[in-house]
């Protein structure tokens, strides 16, 4: 990619992207058992049209857009910045142990106390930071490496998903509970975890705008960032820790929702570069655009079965992933 | 006027070894750290740029302890180019350089400057890079990509930059032409240069101050012409030559009687198997 195509996509980008979210979000609300037309939706959110088509707008499809909108936009934002910050193309929420922390304690929650399912979405999130959280501990010494950090990450990993795996074993009989949140959905959100999250995703996608210079600065290397006055120790581990809020909030409502943290950066990536003042915002669009509407496609054509859109987004996204590392030589 | 001194350094790193090194850069001119592999002038380069700290011993920058720098302040006051380079990332050649203002604002401004952009002006045509500001850094040949971290080096206005072996991988016309240009940095502009170099007769031609390690110790200091000998060469570098300088250009001749070619090992025949 030479500058003029960068900055001619840089271009296109900007002025699509809210176009893109809007017309996502919208076919969100219009799409699902009952269509409800276009123009309905505008009258519906105003209190008009007819009752039935608001409640259904107002009460399940509104919040569910909202969350998806939420989730996929922290999702992307997490993944690009973890694959900055680790100098890894392939890092995602889940080196950082956020998938298995939250796992871990999704399951825990749903399968050994039912009756406090409620607490759900906090007690993910806390499972999520506490395997960050663990990782970067155990990788410490005199700072921690991108290397040391990948390393502890997998065995964390492993063993968070050995102890999840038992539970399920033990207790097998509970299991399906525990499914949707597994594969990764938005089937059956409404406001009250709209509102769990809500706090979080904004504060978590408002810091980013802090993150471009420090992660720009890292791409050349601890070494050069540091010549350049960087602390870096100190930047990667809050960058590490914002990654975790922003992928643990995501994770705590919709569950295992993989590959939006990893393959929106990289697609965003090879349009407009690595800068991340380009980097981080189109990927916070075009993540919150695709899980929106990956959703409303996973609802609807599968129709009756709402299949979560964690499974729909492997789907696609692993293949599509493979056509660009085929595709792209100059692979670094 | 020393820029940089450095008293009783050591550092134990895996069977490395950094023993009471002990010197002092003078301002303003070009200097050239020289000796053997793995005697430790990597090592040092690193540890007066505050990539690493020493077990013991003081490394002293413009009057001031390098423990009492800012990390960014130390960025404005002295910068290195190190060795073999990580991948650039995908960057315009300006904003490569433009990377290097960075110690100058706070830890989260990009905006530049009127100021900044003049700085990276000057850095890339110093450098000779005007022609080459808006392509892309990956694809740069490995001189121009040198060129291009040097001009990032100088966009950040140091009053020192510390160069790790800048001539290993480049051709003699590019070796000479990096030289032609620190030269003209350090005569103009009065830009202190440190830099690692294993060719001992570009040390000695184009730095007016040696200093020679071996073993994790200086052992040897001062102007070229004094310290460039036989004798020095037998202790540092253990080879037999003789030093012939032409102007403040040294002829090293091997003396090939003696030396490693004669411990090679007694010609066996060759074994055919059947």
């Amino acid at each position: 990619m030479n500058k003029a195509q960068r900055d001619r996509n840089r271009k296109i980008a900007a002025a699509l992207l809210p176009s893109l979210l809007a017309a996502c979000a919208l076919f969100g609300l219009a799409t699902g058992a009952v269509p409800i037309p276009l123009r309905e939706i505008g009258a519906a959110l105003l209190r008009g049209g007819s009752l039935e088509h608001a409640a259904i707008l107002l009460d399940v499809r509104l919040p569910r857009v909202l969350i998806g909108l939420l989730a996929g936009a922290c999702l992307a934002a997490s993944g690009a910045i973890l694959q900055g910050v680790m100098r890894n193309p392939l890092a995602d929420p889940g080196v950082i142990g956020v998938s298995a922390g939250g796992g871990l304690a999704a399951v825990a929650t749903l399968v050994l106390a039912p009756q406090w399912s409620y607490l759900l979405p906090p007690a993910a999130f806390a499972g999520a930071l506490a395997a960050a959280l663990l990782i970067y501990g155990l990788s410490w010494d005199r700072g921690a490496s991108p290397v040391k950090i990948v390393l502890a990450g997998v065995a964390v990993n492993a063993l968070f998903g050995a102890v999840m795996n038992g539970i399920m074993v033990f207790h097998s009989d509970r299991v399906p509970a525990v499914i949707p949140w597994l594969s990764g959905g938005l089937n059956g959100l409404s406001w009250h975890h709209l509102r769990f999250m809500l706090p979080y995703a904004l504060s978590g996608l408002a810091l980013t705008a802090l993150v471009p210079k420090p992660a720009n600065l890292l791409l050349l290397g601890d070494r050069s960032a540091k010549l350049l006055g960087q602390r870096v120790e100190r930047q990667r581990m809050l960058l590490l820790a914002l990654a975790a809020l922003l992928a643990g909030t995501a994770v705590s409502v919709v569950g295992l929702v993989g590959f939006v943290g990893l393959v929106v950066p990289h697609v965003v990536r090879l349009l407009i570069g690595e800068d991340y003042r380009w980097l981080l915002p189109v990927s916070v669009g075009a993540g919150a655009s695709l899980v929106v509407f990956a959703d409303a496609v996973a609802r609807s054509w599968f129709d009756p079965v709402e299949l979560p859109v964690g499974i729909l987004l492997a789907c696609v996204g692993a293949p599509f992933f493979l056509y660009l590392l085929k595709k792209r030589s100059n692979w670094r | 006027m020393t820029a940089i001194e450095t008293n009783e350094l050591r550092l134990a790193a895996g069977s490395f070894r950094l023993a009471d090194a002990t010197l002092a850069v003078p301002a303003g001119q070009m200097t050239a750290i020289v000796g053997p592999n793995g005697s430790g002038k990597s090592t040092l380069l690193q540890l007066i740029a505050g990539l690493a700290a020493p077990d013991g011993g003081l490394v002293v920058v413009g009057g001031k302890p390098l423990a009492g720098y800012k990390r960014a302040e130390l960025a404005r006051t002295l910068t290195l180019l190190p060795q073999a380079g990580e991948p650039l990332p995908e960057l315009t050649v300006r904003e490569l350089v433009a990377c290097g203002r960075s110690p100058y604002h706070g830890p989260f401004r990009q905006r530049l400057s009127a100021e900044d952009e003049r700085a990276i002006d000057w850095a890339l045509a110093e450098m000779n890079l005007r022609g080459y500001e808006n392509r892309m850094a990956g694809t740069l040949s490995g001189g121009e990509r040198q060129r291009a971290l040097i001009a990032m080096a100088l966009a950040q206005q140091t009053g020192i930059v510390l160069l790790d072996e800048p001539t290993t991988y480049l051709d003699i016309a590019h070796q000479w032409e990096l030289m032609r240009v620190l030269t003209r940095l350090n005569r103009d502009h009065g830009l202190t240069i440190v830099m690692v170099l294993h060719d001992l007769q570009q040390a000695a031609a184009f730095c007016g101050h040696l200093i020679a390690v071996k073993d994790g110790t200086v052992v040897a200091r001062g102007e070229p012409r004094a310290v460039v000998t036989p004798h020095f060469l037998k202790s540092v570098f253990d080879i037999e030559a003789k030093v012939r300088f032409d102007e403040a250009y040294p002829l090293i001749v091997p003396l090939l009687r003696s030396g490693p070619a004669s411990e090679l090992p007694d010609k066996e025949e060759p074994i055919w198997s059947s």
